[in-house]
């Protein structure tokens, strides 16, 4: 069966991955993880995290994919040892040095290969597979054509990444960020210096003022179908760093597009899906090398994206009896507001909120502040962890 | 340590004063703008052979499924050459040797990878030498160099970008700009910086390389006895300046008191864009709670 394994930058975001269909989550710890921005896991964070996923049949892989220079190797066994003590299913590993004490100290974890390696031929993946690693992450500039011969070469499990961020050099070969801010990609630190603008220059003459190469997002809704044709283990989410709406509306829609695969044998209707997605950021997307090399349209040359003010609040509760939500305010909104729900079991449901109240039941026009707790009647039945957005 | 450097015309290849030359094979090597046919790289190798000189050929590129029949039957070709070494930057190319037991040929160089003895040492278990990464601080170095099996570019501009992708010609799309986009070197200036690094695309990607010319030279001393190989990193040097590049190295290596400040100031005579890299610092890690 496919894996849609998610990312999650905390304990609330993992949960929220699993209730909206992820397979699996990969998360970062404290130590020895690329993403050093993200919020990231302790032990105990990661116990509770793994137990959650395995309440709920999904299993947590921690990324332990830094470049180590020679002062990140101290606390690596005992990390490890905590990580297998802790109920992880598997991490994913750039150093062969980690992925050799690994074996040694936690071998029930599963050794997954990163991206940073990046492996794209099936005669590394099967050294990869020799050395004890049942799964590797193949590199972003696979296509789909490749990833059908290499599936005939191999039988060591293939994840690939089908949504989010792209690096727009080969993983684990810039160091763009290192050279210019000191601040080292690989060992998690990367400032994006691929984003910046930048002037191209010919012999001291400037060509172009506006020269970038950063990558626009990937989006592989339409690679999914051949993806699981071709026996692909898992297919991967990036976005660590991404907010639980996000990670909900991005997980909701693969899911749904995965299962009316597996249930049809076709996806009757991909713009739906698409329009989905648009609903979860403000940045345009590309296919990478999915389908072949990415020319100018694959790349940010003149847009500015941000993130969406969309997502206005999420459910904390709901009274049968009484009609009234109780909701967490994440964007301003107001009486009048035209809104959409939507939750793991809950479709897309529209609605305009009428009477509005705080904690107490005080009456509101506006719920302005960040994480304000309020509360309205809503004329459906909804559960913890359903979400709604600006229409 | 053996002087290595990369050749940039068979014409002058009996000028490099280098224990060796490093041969930038046409199809699978990212080495820029000079690189080689089979034919040619025969030749150098056998001139290589009369005057007693390393052969070393640059394989480094990333290789597709595709492209892996084609390039293992080059690489049969080239074993029949002789040629001491290779350099390379994809396992597959592990795999082809190890089934020869060639292995021990290999120089491994993923540029970011290799960044710890644990890692060096592994993969000298595996029989590889390896190039030890551009973004450690002296320290670090040292400590990699302890594995016994490392290679370290010691002068040059640092190739700290891979791309698979044709991102000058595909900008030029983009804006309607006419211009060779294929083996040619332009630079990228960032808005709020001054350094201009060369980039330049060609049939494996684009690459983005170090805007100065790093130069290792007062450490020289301390590390000649702990690195197997010393690289001179010839991208877009003129053949005449590194030839004297070369040669001052030579020099300098063979000397029992090495005059680094000598080395030093011939150096910046013929070009003063030179810097130390990452040998004074180290990388900042972004720790959550800064």
């Amino acid at each position: 069966m496919i894996e849609l394994l998610a990312p999650a930058g905390n304990l609330e975001k993992l949960k929220i991955a699993v209730l909206y269909g992820a397979d699996a989550v990969y998360i970062g710890g404290k130590k020895f993880s690329l993403r050093a921005r993200a919020s990231n896991f302790t032990i105990p964070d990661i116990r509770a995290g793994a137990a959650f996923c395995h309440e709920h049949a999904a299993k947590v892989y921690v990324t332990v994919n830094i470049v180590p220079h020679g002062e990140d190797f101290a606390g690596l066994s005992e990390y490890l040892r905590d990580l297998e003590n802790a109920g992880v299913d598997g991490i994913i590993v750039t150093s062969m040095d980690y992925a050799r004490v690994a074996k040694e100290v936690a071998p029930k974890l599963e050794l997954h290969l990163s991206t940073q390696f990046s492996a794209s031929n099936s005669a590394a993946l099967n050294f990869f597979k020799e050395l004890g690693f049942q799964r590797a992450v193949l590199a972003r500039e696979v296509g789909l054509r490749e990833i059908a011969e290499i599936r005939k070469h191999t039988d060591i499990d293939l994840e690939v990444f089908i949504h989010g961020g792209m690096c727009v050099a080969y993983s684990g070969r810039c160091m763009l960020s290192n050279h210019m801010t000191d601040r080292d990609a690989n060992r998690g630190g990367c400032a994006h210096s691929c984003r910046w603008l930048y002037s191209l220059r010919k012999d001291g003459l400037e060509i172009s003022d506006r020269f970038r190469i950063g990558s626009k997002d990937l989006e592989a809704l339409r690679a999914v179908p051949e993806l699981m044709r071709l026996g692909v283990k898992a297919l991967k989410i990036e976005g660590r760093m991404k907010s639980v709406h996000y990670i909900a509306t991005v997980v909701r829609a693969y899911r749904m597009l995965i299962d009316e695969y597996l249930r049809t044998g076709r996806v009757s209707d991909f713009a739906f899906y698409e329009e989905e997605l648009l609903k979860a950021e403000n940045r345009s997307a590309c296919t990478g090398f999915l389908f072949g090399s990415p020319g100018p349209e694959g790349h940010l040359y003149d847009e500015s994206a941000g993130p969406s003010n969309d997502f206005l609040g999420i459910v904390l509760d709901y009274d049968e009896k009484t009609g009234i939500v109780t909701a967490e305010q994440r964007n301003n909104f107001g009486t009048g507001a035209e809104v959409e729900f939507f939750g793991p079991k809950l479709a897309n449901t529209r609605f305009r909120i009428g009477e509005l109240y705080d904690g107490n039941m005080e009456p509101l026009d506006v719920a302005r502040h960040p994480r304000q707790v309020v509360k309205f009647p809503v004329p459906f039945k909804l559960n913890r962890y359903d979400m709604f957005r600006r229409v | 340590m053996k002087l290595l450097a990369d050749l940039l015309s068979i014409k002058r290849l009996k000028d490099y004063q280098a224990d060796g030359v490093i041969i930038a094979d046409s199809e699978y090597s990212c080495f820029p703008r000079h690189s080689f046919t089979f034919e040619e790289v025969k030749e150098i190798v056998s001139s290589c052979k009369e005057n007693h000189k390393t052969a070393v050929l640059n394989i480094d590129a990333i290789i597709g499924e595709d492209e892996l029949f084609p390039f293992f039957k080059k690489l049969e070709k080239y074993l029949e050459l002789g040629i001491d070494y290779y350099i390379f930057g994809d396992f597959s190319v592990f795999t082809f040797f190890r089934e020869r037991n060639e292995e021990e040929r290999l120089i491994y160089d993923p540029k970011t990878l290799i960044a710890s003895r644990g890692d060096a040492a592994f993969y000298k278990n595996l029989g590889l030498k390896v190039a030890i990464s551009s973004e450690l601080s002296l320290e670090e170095i040292l400590e990699v160099a302890e594995a016994g099996n490392g290679m370290l570019e010691i002068y040059g501009h640092h190739q700290i970008f891979y791309s698979k992708r044709s991102l000058i010609s595909n900008f030029f799309e983009h804006s309607g700009l006419a211009g060779i986009s294929e083996g040619v070197r332009y630079s990228l200036k960032e808005e709020t910086r001054e350094d201009e690094y060369p980039i330049i695309q060609e049939g494996r990607g684009t690459f983005i390389y170090t805007s100065y010319r790093f130069a290792l030279i007062d450490e020289l001393p301390l590390l000649k006895e702990k690195l197997l190989f010393g690289r001179i990193n010839t991208a877009f040097l003129e053949e005449s300046e590194a030839l004297q590049i070369i040669s001052l190295y030579k020099e300098a290596l063979a000397g029992d008191a090495m005059e680094t400040k000598k080395l030093q100031e011939k150096l910046v005579s013929i070009n003063p864009n030179i810097g130390r890299g990452f040998l004074d610092k180290k990388s900042v890690l972004l720790k959550e709670e800064s």
